[in-house]
């Protein structure tokens, strides 16, 4: 695994720590991978507000409730449904 | 002295399978397969809405899904769960039609945002009270806007994985990708997502 660059003024613009730390947030339980974010968002600013942001949106996200299906939406359906299988 | 009865506490059914009931449409059953609709009937109008975006469509593209379903049925050979060929079947009639609407329309969903009309003004720290409940709400439209300018490709992923709360192996299923795949999709869609809400988050 490529290890995070120390801080610098472009270790957010060159992409690799942005993917490490996705990686991180979406689920990956590679512990070297962990640590090592960890690590480099205690010495950079901008990737401690990537991650954190990254894990925000991810919460919001799974938050989200599901679409109320509209009434007439279902109605819709269920004609179709039985029109398809009653008459083929 | 009353007589007391006993009352005889019949247990809960537990519902059929939805293999069981896809061996029962397969066999000509038609009440089973209005069982598997209204088992997912919600659920698939959550992914074609996301996908698609507005009701209309969505409508159509659900009504598609469930007759698609139905139709190919017997082609279903049980090498999946049902639920993951379903919303196979729901993702690819919904980015169909996608495909099929952005080539009618002026405006593709690629084009770049503009930043005035999309990015949201930056939100107070307000922790209770209307206030918050109405940034809540800017919060939610801001996201579903958001998620469906996403491209196609990271669409589909965020809403499966994020939104419907699949695992990565279960999209890769859905979307016939590698595990690898949805999982650069998803991140790379989440980039996306980062840099659109950027002051809510």
């Amino acid at each position: 695994m490529k290890k995070p660059k120390k801080q610098t003024a472009d270790c957010h613009d060159c992409g690799e720590v942005e993917e490490l730390i996705a990686r991180y947030v979406g689920g990956d339980e590679d512990e070297e991978l962990a640590r090592e974010v960890l690590l480099h968002a205690q010495t950079c600013g901008e990737c401690a507000h990537l991650l954190r942001s990254l894990k925000r949106l991810v919460h919001h996200l799974s938050l989200e409730p599901n679409c109320e299906m509209p009434a007439a939406v279902r109605r819709e359906l269920w004609i179709t449904i039985r029109r398809e299988i009653h008459t083929g | 002295m009353p007589e007391h009865k006993q009352l005889a506490v019949a247990a809960p059914a537990l519902p059929v399978p939805d293999d069981e009931l896809v061996r029962r449409v397969q066999a000509g059953n038609t009440e089973a397969f209005e069982e598997l609709v209204r088992r997912y009937e919600r659920k698939v109008y959550n992914i074609t809405y996301r996908l698609m975006g507005n009701e209309q469509d969505a409508s159509e593209a659900l009504q598609d899904a469930f007759l698609r379903a139905y139709r190919f049925i017997d082609k279903f050979q049980f090498k999946s769960s049902f639920f993951t060929w379903l919303y196979r079947i729901a993702t690819n009639v919904s980015l169909s039609k996608l495909r099929r609407r952005e080539k009618v329309d002026v405006v593709s969903i690629d084009q770049p945002v503009n930043e005035a009309g999309d990015l949201p003004l930056e939100i107070p720290d307000v922790k209770y009270g209307p206030e918050k409940l109405m940034k809540q709400r800017e919060l939610r439209a801001a996201l579903q806007k958001s998620v469906e300018e996403l491209p196609e490709d990271y669409r589909s992923v965020v809403v499966l994985r994020d939104l419907e709360g699949l695992s990565n192996e279960e999209v890769s299923k859905v979307l016939s990708l590698s595990v690898a795949a949805v999982k650069s999709r998803l991140h790379r869609g989440r980039l996306v997502l980062r840099e659109k809400l950027a002051s809510y988050l």
